[in-house]
């Protein structure tokens, strides 16, 4: 929608001959926004092996269909289209494409899919389409220099692994540490921020990589074991991680092991190992579980609940339908910002100075931050240790900057 | 009817024929060179998408529809080609105009020695080999020892070729033009293949494999060279497909994408070229028709869709094509 530039200019010049206070901000509209509506595309696998994946997406929906009947953002109703990309970079350079040049949408925001989001950045920035909150810890994603119109929605491997570093650090200083790393770029993230968050604090009595072709880890374990380190970072996906925590456990090292959020799962990951085995356990987290007893009468996770009793219908798995909301909730925070300026330029401008926002299923005491040079959102983390049944919270928040 | 009486009669419907086949021909060229002057972007983007379709579909008919020979591994070739590309192009900083044909050529020797050991098998057996290759690719491509090339899990970019200074087009169109100039030209060597001695080779391997063999064709030779063939227009669409897409990553080339060929040359018309062309337009658009209509159950709706053409259509779209215009025109009627 065209706004007409002369009537404002004349209502403008009015205002300030009578002199009623500053003239109103002139509408600023790009592709995809009117005063009724803001359109905002995203993609994710909805079928194929990768489906599951899809389900923090049609969350986001599920997210601004609920803003919808509260009247929308600033007046204005989220169209939130969700297309399919099977996980296939091909397909989501494909619909990617159709939802900016065909259904002319805003923005991009709340997709899923590391690989199939790395495919279309490249386009989306050429174009300066925003590309917010993705679901990944890439440090691709969170990078200004290379991927102006990117931000992911979590925390960096990297930066993950400077905080399991710098806890360790300031728990048990002087304790020998041995760390398993998977041999790819995610291990090899983690652990330079290990090592960097480290520091002199914990010496490094071994570490290890091992493929995820490996059929088990068990030599890594028994090579790890005889560093006589007390302190077990495993910086693995869930199969070996499974297996790490069992094995640590059976062959009566028993130490203290610390695990990635993205494995921290009680059923895909610890069941596995044998919950008792995995007792003790530490991972790092930032986001509050739903299905925790914890959080069971915290009114944003109350809301949340209800919110995908009623919203979310098509998701089962509470993990991806917290991401959405999550994702949905910054980005409404950021387009009511925006205010009248719905422009690319507007949108990334606030996106990329969030000052200490709170979204509700953040941790107390955790927020999110952007700047122009920086566009990592967490930098904090609290750690959480595993009773044998649930997570449960220890210690104060840990936080990245010193 | 006499026979010598027929002779006229079927000379002039057979010149009329023609002359109406390369009208359309003619036309439709002429159309898609001007295309993209009135449509947006994106649909130059589609279209593009559904060329480059129609190459690996012809390069499968002439294994399928050609030679009798059913592979669902052609999304391997398809992969092959890709990564050449993206390969020579961003690691070694190859031109375009090397980097294609070398895929086509990487494509060719793979299928051909693929096809030397798995062409001894036949029908169902040389299926299940093809399968093996099609799920396999995409984790080798994973592969640890591979992955500084291939760029593992995330894969890598792949840049669009600059358009030359004097034309003044965007990339998107130079792309496009591109993509249908090698259409056009693989296009005519595929049909020349196909209707000429080789082609008639391949048929009787197909149709008659004793009595083939008995007139002197070396059964699996043949067979293995229509399968470094195939492979190596799949492979040219695939190496096409990365640039378009610009980008290429193992989990783009799965099964799913080999079975998507098949269905484009059974729809369109198995043992046909034009039904390259028709099965690409309804792999290319049926899908994304489909989640229009249903976001819920897109791939039942493309199920059904497929089932109807199957009954309602069982020679492909082509066969639906030149029965209406034998209706239309009786003098056009296919002699038989």
């Amino acid at each position: 929608m065209k706004t007409n530039k002369g009537m404002i200019a004349s209502a403008a010049l009015l205002a300030l001959t009578v002199g009623i206070g500053p003239a109103y901000a002139d509408k600023k509209y790009d592709t995809g926004a009117t005063d009724t509506e803001i359109k905002i595309g995203g993609s994710g696998p909805f079928s194929g092996p990768a489906s599951v994946a899809g389900q923090m997406v049609k969350s986001v929906a599920a997210y601004f269909a609920w803003i919808n009947t509260k009247g929308g953002i600033n007046g204005r109703k989220i169209n939130y289209i969700a297309e399919d990309d099977t996980y296939s970079s091909a397909k989501a350079v494909e619909v990617t494409r159709k939802l900016v040049e065909q259904e002319g949408v805003l923005l991009m925001a709340g997709s899923i899919g590391t690989p199939t989001q790395l495919a279309v950045s490249g386009y989306l920035n050429d174009k300066k389409i925003p590309q917010l909150f993705i679901a990944t810890g890439n440090s691709a994603f969170y990078d200004p220099k290379v991927h102006p119109w990117t931000i992911g929605n979590s925390v960096t491997t990297f930066t993950e692994g400077v905080l399991i570093g710098k806890h360790v650090g300031q728990n048990w200083p002087g304790t020998k540490v041995a760390v398993l790393f998977q041999n790819d770029d995610l291990g090899k993230e983690y652990f330079a921020g290990v090592k960097q968050g480290l520091g002199d604090k914990a010496p490094i009595a071994a570490s290890v990589s091992y493929e995820v072709s490996d059929p088990t880890v068990d030599s890594q374990i028994a090579t790890l074991q005889s560093s006589g380190a007390t302190i077990f970072i495993s910086l693995s996906t869930p199969k070996a991680t499974s297996q790490a925590i069992r094995r640590a456990y059976d062959t009566g090292w028993k130490p203290k092991m610390i695990i990635p959020s993205i494995v921290a799962q009680i059923q895909g990951t610890l069941a596995p190992a044998g919950l008792d085995k995995a007792v003790g356990v530490i991972t790092p987290t930032f986001i509050k579980d739903a299905n925790d007893p914890h959080w069971a009468n915290d009114p944003a996770t109350i809301a949340f609940l209800d919110w995908m009793k009623t919203y979310d219908t098509q998701v089962t798995d509470t993990a991806l339908a917290i991401a959405g909301y999550d994702a949905g909730e910054t980005l409404a925070e950021i387009l009511k910002e925006c205010g009248d300026e719905l422009t690319h330029e507007n949108i990334m401008k606030h996106a990329s100075n969030i000052k200490a926002f709170h979204p509700s299923l953040m941790l107390p005491g955790i927020s999110v931050t952007t700047t122009p040079t920086d566009y990592r959102v967490i930098h904090q983390m609290q750690f959480e240790s595993f009773n044998g049944k649930n997570w449960e919270l220890y210690g104060a928040v840990v936080t990245d900057a010193d | 009817m006499t026979v010598m009486s027929t002779m006229p009669d079927d000379n002039r419907a057979d010149a009329l024929r023609r002359s109406l086949i390369y009208t359309v021909i003619g036309v439709s060229l002429v159309l898609a060179l001007l295309a993209p002057a009135f449509v947006s972007s994106y649909r130059i983007f589609q279209i593009t998408t559904i060329i480059v379709d129609a190459i690996a579909l012809l390069g499968l008919n002439i294994l399928t529809g050609y030679n009798g020979q059913i592979s669902i591994g052609h999304s391997a070739f398809y992969a092959i080609g890709a990564y050449t590309v993206a390969i020579l192009t961003v690691k070694f900083g190859v031109p375009y105009w090397i980097a294609i044909p070398a895929a086509g050529l990487t494509s060719y020797i793979f299928g051909f020695l693929f096809g030397l050991p798995a062409l001894r098998l036949g029908g169902a057996y040389l299926a299940l080999a093809t399968f093996a290759l099609a799920v396999a690719t995409p984790q080798l491509l994973k592969y640890k020892l591979v992955d500084t090339w291939t760029g593992g899990t995330l894969g890598m970019s792949v840049k669009k070729p600059d358009v030359p200074a004097w034309l003044p087009i965007n990339q998107d169109q130079f792309l496009y033009y591109l993509c249908l100039l090698i259409a056009v030209g693989m296009f005519i060597v595929g049909r020349n293949l196909v209707r000429g001695r080789v082609g008639d080779a391949m048929m009787a391997v197909r149709d008659q494999p004793i009595a083939s063999a008995a007139m002197g064709i070396d059964n699996s030779l043949l067979k293995t060279k229509t399968f470094g063939v195939s492979a190596m227009y799949t492979g040219v669409a695939g190496a096409l497909g990365a640039i378009v897409a610009q980008y290429v990553a193992p989990d783009s080339f799965t099964f799913m994408l080999s079975i998507s060929f098949m269905v484009g040359i059974v729809i369109g018309g198995a043992g046909t070229v034009s039904g390259a062309i028709y099965g690409a337009i309804f792999i290319g658009l049926v899908p994304d028709l489909a989640s229009q209509i249903s976001k819920a159950v897109p791939w039942a709706l493309y199920g059904c869709c497929l089932i109807a053409c199957v009954f309602l259509m069982p020679t492909g779209i082509h066969g639906v094509i030149s029965l209406l215009a034998g209706k239309i025109l009786p003098g056009l009627r296919t002699k038989q």
